[in-house]
């Protein structure tokens, strides 16, 4: 990871720059996401989207404006338990990137630490796409 | 199932939000409609029950506040009595991280917001061959 004076920017497994996470925005979330925060949360980040388990691809309308934007979600999952009879919770990362035209780069727009969740919630089939599987 | 722990955990929602001085606030840039408290508590944790809905647990297993991802580019267009409400509206209207107003349609928003959110949940258990005693056990831990 590296950090400039406005943005913390992070190594991802399938881009050729680096993703960033402007500092204004990692700010606004901690308190809403408070695991993010220090350097244990920007190494979780970066862990998520440098060796992540699953990459997915989607895309998201202003619906005021009709305009859309590329996005992609790097999920990374850190632990699996069994419910029994095929059924497992499991703890990850999720990390939503959306792609700014106008800087030509990925931003991440949001970081998520799901914990004890059936695995059957982590992507949503109804408008993600998986791009990778790395699992 | 009236005794299901899930059933009152969602039952119990719109009581919890009047406690805990839950507030709406969307984040446009990710899309995500938070019902909560401005800041979560440090020992919370999000634990999501189904494609879009998570939601803050306490160490004691009470809720501190919901998550609902892909907002308006799949929740509501699932759940059209809701989108009906003018919430879109607001929503667009909305500052990043200051609560949103819905004026006198707060209740009604609220009451619409936790049965969809319910739907939500179980349509997406059941799918996926999740028992109502499955999610009991998720979210007890």
């Amino acid at each position: 990871m590296k950090e400039t004076k406005e943005d913390y920017l992070f190594n991802a497994i399938d881009q050729s720059r680096m993703i960033v996470f402007r500092k204004g925005n990692y700010i606004r979330h901690i308190p809403k996401h408070p695991y993010i925060e220090g350097t244990e949360g920007l190494s979780s980040i970066e862990e998520a989207v440098l060796n992540p388990s699953i990459i997915t691809a989607y895309t998201r309308v202003d619906t005021r404006t009709g305009a859309q934007s590329k996005c992609q979600g790097y999920y990374k999952i850190t632990k699996k338990k069994s419910l029994g009879k095929d059924k497992y919770m499991i703890d990850y990362w999720q990390v939503c990137v959306i792609y700014n035209v106008r800087f030509r780069r990925w931003e991440i727009a949001t970081v998520l630490l799901e914990m004890d969740s059936p695995e059957y919630v982590m992507i949503n089939t109804r408008i993600e796409k998986i791009l990778y599987d790395y699992r | 199932m009236e005794n299901s722990i899930f059933l009152k955990l969602i039952k119990n929602l719109s009581n919890d939000a009047k406690k805990g001085h839950w507030k709406f606030f969307y984040d446009k840039s990710s899309d995500c409609l938070y019902w909560s408290k401005s800041a979560i508590s440090k020992n919370v944790n999000l634990k999501k029950l189904s494609r879009e809905v998570s939601i803050y647990m306490k160490p004691n297993g009470s809720p501190e506040g919901l998550l609902v991802q892909f907002f308006q580019n799949n929740f509501l267009t699932q759940n059209e009595t809701l989108a009906d409400t003018g919430m879109k509206k607001a929503l667009n209207k909305s500052q990043e991280d200051k609560p949103i107003s819905f004026g006198i349609k707060t209740k009604e928003l609220e009451a619409l917001f936790v049965e969809s959110i319910k739907n939500d949940i179980l349509t997406d258990a059941f799918r996926a061959n999740y028992s109502l005693k499955d999610l009991e056990k998720i979210v007890k831990v």
